[in-house]
């Protein structure tokens, strides 16, 4: 990031190999979709890119890029919404019109289809190896008790619906 | 199947993702963007805000604990008639207490206890205060005297049920009316005296 910030635009690919997995991953919780997951992979080293003066040296890179990731992510989801309603009433669903494709497990795909917006990414986060808890809280702007206990719900619900498939 | 064994398929589902390898698309938006589009990147928050979250957190305590305060007095007042006091022989009151000896209202007939009472506050005021307060300002107003106070022309009895209120009430009236006398006599520049003229 330091590199990245000198104006070593090169930097940027290692910043991509280290933190891309968790960008695309949480896009794609929020959207649903791997089309728009990957342009909010692509418009986020954008904004990085464009935006490294703003990083606070030796504050947690990751969860900076990864806000910037959930703020675009946010967009794009709001943006589906409101053309979906324009579109057709009845095409609106309350998780987003797409499906959790990154996932091959089907009684686990259809477990995450049951959570909300804000159920998903954070279980999608708690799932990524490496994010603290902390890191978590930083990234969604919730207090770390709200988190672990949108999370606990999420779980809950995920719990039944595999149980009661099999 | 518990959380352990969902969050670890989960995290093999998310080890095995391809992640697009968008950095040639990102390069070249970099190289054909001159401008820096800002709008979307919320700054991040750390240090100061943390503590801006607590004091307003603390904040909030404070409205709670002091709304709490209030609503429990608003609504812990007992409005149960437990004893009446009434003060005869200057201008009358009937004082209306409750189990706490709070007061919950004062009556009177007279044209002078209309005037005292106007300027005392006795609303769910402690008894002995609101007869302190009362006596007082009666004594000032020139309604009563100390030899009145003293020679029993002011009376004070005491109605309820219980004995041990009437006990507990009669010592309030005792030291009101001491105090009442104490302050009769500071105004008429004389000593300190006693009373026996409750019932």
């Amino acid at each position: 990031m330091q590199d990245l910030g000198k104006g070593d635009r090169l930097a940027l690919d290692g910043v991509f190999g280290l933190t891309s997995r968790g960008v695309y991953l949480l896009a794609y919780a929020i959207l649903r979709n791997s089309e728009q997951a990957k342009d909010v992979l692509q418009e986020t080293y954008v904004r990085v890119a464009e935006n490294i003066g703003q990083y606070k040296p030796n504050t947690n890179a990751n969860a900076w890029i990864n806000v910037i990731a959930r703020n675009l992510s946010l967009r794009h989801y709001n943006v589906r919404k409101r053309t979906v309603e324009i579109a057709s009433p009845d095409d609106i669903g309350g998780n987003g019109n797409g499906e959790d494709n990154w996932i091959v497990h089907d009684a686990l795909r259809g477990a995450m289809a049951r959570l909300g917006v804000d159920e998903r990414e954070i279980v999608v986060l708690f799932s990524i190896k490496g994010y603290k808890h902390r890191e978590i809280a930083q990234i969604v702007g919730k207090p770390m008790g709200t988190v672990q206990w949108i999370y606990n719900r999420a779980i809950k619900k995920m719990k039944g619906y595999m149980e009661e498939g099999l | 199947m518990n959380e352990n064994e969902i969050m670890k398929m989960l995290e093999t589902e998310a080890d095995n993702v391809e992640v697009p390898n968008v950095l040639g698309e990102v390069h070249t938006a970099l190289d054909q963007r001159g401008s820096v589009v800002q709008d979307a990147v919320i700054p991040f928050r750390g240090g100061r805000t943390i503590w801006i979250r607590i004091a307003l957190a603390v904040a909030a305590l404070v409205v709670l604990v002091v709304g709490s305060v209030i609503m429990v007095n608003q609504f812990a007042f007992d409005s149960n008639v437990y004893a009446t006091i009434n003060v005869t022989g200057g201008p009358g009151f009937a004082i209306n207490v409750n189990r706490d000896s709070r007061v919950i209202d004062v009556a009177t007939e007279t044209q002078d206890g209309l005037t005292v009472l106007d300027k005392v506050d006795y609303s769910r005021r402690d008894f002995e205060g609101v007869l302190s307060a009362l006596l007082v300002v009666a004594v000032d107003l020139g309604f009563i005297d100390s030899d009145g106070l003293e020679s029993g022309q002011i009376a004070f009895d005491i109605e309820t049920a219980s004995e041990s209120g009437r006990t507990r009430l009669r010592g309030c009236v005792n030291r009101s009316v001491d105090a009442a006398i104490r302050h009769c006599r500071n105004r008429q520049g004389h000593g300190n005296g006693n009373h026996n003229n409750s019932n």
